[in-house]
């Protein structure tokens, strides 16, 4: 299964993405699901083991998120 | 096109060679408008616009990219910079060499009955002469970090340590110094930096930035401009977080990646005082060779300086040195007033102005030196 992080920005999820890839962390950027929301940008999705170490890192790096979506179908 | 390029305060050229290549690789390559989609190209859009974000950070201490905010020019990062600031009935404080990117936004304020104003007729300003001025409701101190007429560089540790104890907003034009001086944004106490991205950055043409202190509450700070932004579509307001809050529109993407070009070839080839020293090398040189020519002046201090020299030699107007110059020896500097009448009017020099050389990272002994050359010629045919 996978989980999506949802931004306010795609400012927001680019920084992620930038730090994932640094990071070796799986992950993947698609648009936002149109029944998680109406911006024209970027969410990021992960597989579920992987949202812990992804949002731990965001968290150091002080990458500001607006929430996380678990287990969702695509 | 050969010839000698002295007018880096107007616009640096020529840029590192990896400007061009970035610029036009967004532009043959990518081309995507960054943050509008997910398909690879908005991606790699986003993700270069990000990066000229991380360089702008960290060559001005910031910890939070996001809050590097890009504009136009300096002119527009000032403008967003004072009008989203101010309220009506405040009183704003400015110095007295300012550039009219600063006075003229200023005094429209002012005019219209809008803010209380003092300008500090001085070329260095002491905190003698910002506390003698500050007042109940003084609300922003705005300060050109460097003279675009004269290069000289105002020190605003001080001056902007007492803003923070009075809870006065400080903003710094860095249009002349960004890249030159080094600047950080916390130790120096600056709450928003403006700066164009042409100049001392070598970016291209037509890009700026506006750098908001990690500190800073910029929930107060009323954007200059609203539109769309790619996110919280749904909504008619404009979003409050960063950067959307100041950027609507499609961003300048080839500009920006010129931007982030010139910062890494500035991050990678040159450490702290390089710049300044080859560029105050530069100057020194020019104004040594000059020393014997009569009637040669130059309006110098002896502050550090950016590189810059204003100069004047009697009998002849600068306009018409700037044509002779050009025309006989492909010399291109700026004469007259260069957009700052007030540093001018400190001078003495107003309303004629001066002739400008401003020296750049790709300027040489040998260019200065047939400049004097040139100049030495000049003012002995006018004798």
């Amino acid at each position: 299964m996978r989980d999506i992080i949802l931004f306010h920005n795609s400012s927001e999820a680019i920084w992620a993405s930038r730090v994932f890839r640094k990071q070796s962390i799986d992950y993947k950027m698609i648009s936002v699901p149109r029944h998680l929301g109406s911006d024209c940008g970027y969410c990021i999705s992960v597989p579920d083991s992987n949202t812990g170490p992804a949002l731990e890192s965001m968290k150091n790096t002080g990458i500001p998120f607006d929430r996380v979506e678990k287990n969702v179908a695509l | 096109m050969n010839g000698i390029y002295f007018d880096n305060a107007a616009t640096s050229f020529p840029k590192p060679e990896s400007v061009a290549v970035s610029v036009v690789n967004y532009i043959n390559n990518i081309g995507a408008n960054p943050g509008r989609s997910a398909n690879r190209r908005s991606i790699e859009a986003s993700d270069i616009v990000f990066e000229c974000r991380e360089l702008l950070a960290e060559k001005f201490g910031l910890k939070d990219p996001l809050r590097a905010i890009f504009t136009l020019n300096a002119t527009d990062a000032l403008n967003t910079a004072i009008l989203g600031s101010i309220s009506p009935g405040d009183h704003v404080i400015t110095g007295g060499m300012e550039h009219n990117s600063t006075m003229r936004p200023l005094n429209s304020l002012e005019s219209r009955g809008i803010i209380e104003l003092s300008v500090i007729e001085k070329r260095q300003i002491s905190t003698e002469d910002l506390m003698a001025v500050i007042k109940h409701n003084s609300k922003v101190f705005i300060l050109n970090h460097a003279s675009n007429v004269t290069g000289d560089v105002q020190k605003t540790t001080d001056l902007f340590n007492l803003c923070r104890k009075k809870k006065i907003i400080t903003i710094l034009d860095a249009a002349q110094s960004a890249g030159t001086i080094n600047i950080d944004m916390h130790k120096d106490n600056i709450d928003i930096l403006a700066t164009s991205g042409h100049k001392g950055l070598y970016g291209p043409a037509g890009t700026g930035a506006m750098l908001i202190n990690d500190s800073y509450d910029y929930e107060t700070f009323v954007p200059l401009k609203t539109g769309g932004t790619g996110s919280s579509s749904e909504s008619f307001s404009q979003p409050v977080f960063l950067p959307d809050r100041f950027e609507s529109g499609t961003l300048n993407v080839p500009g920006i990646a010129g931007i982030a070009a010139g910062l890494q070839y500035l991050k990678d080839n040159f450490s702290k005082d390089d710049i300044i020293t080859h560029k105050n090398r530069l100057r020194e040189m020019f104004l040594d060779g000059c020393s014997t020519i009569e009637g040669f002046t130059s309006y110098r201090s002896g502050t550090i300086n950016t590189g810059v020299v204003s100069f004047n030699i009697d009998g002849i107007e600068p306009s018409r040195l700037s044509m002779l110059l050009g025309d006989e020896y492909e010399i291109s500097g700026r004469p007259g007033l260069q957009c700052a009448p007030a540093a001018h009017i400190r001078l003495g020099t107003f309303p004629a102005g001066t002739m400008r050389f401003s020296f750049g990272l790709f300027n040489t002994n040998d260019e200065v030196e047939r400049a004097v050359t040139a100049i030495k010629k000049i003012a002995k045919s006018i004798r």
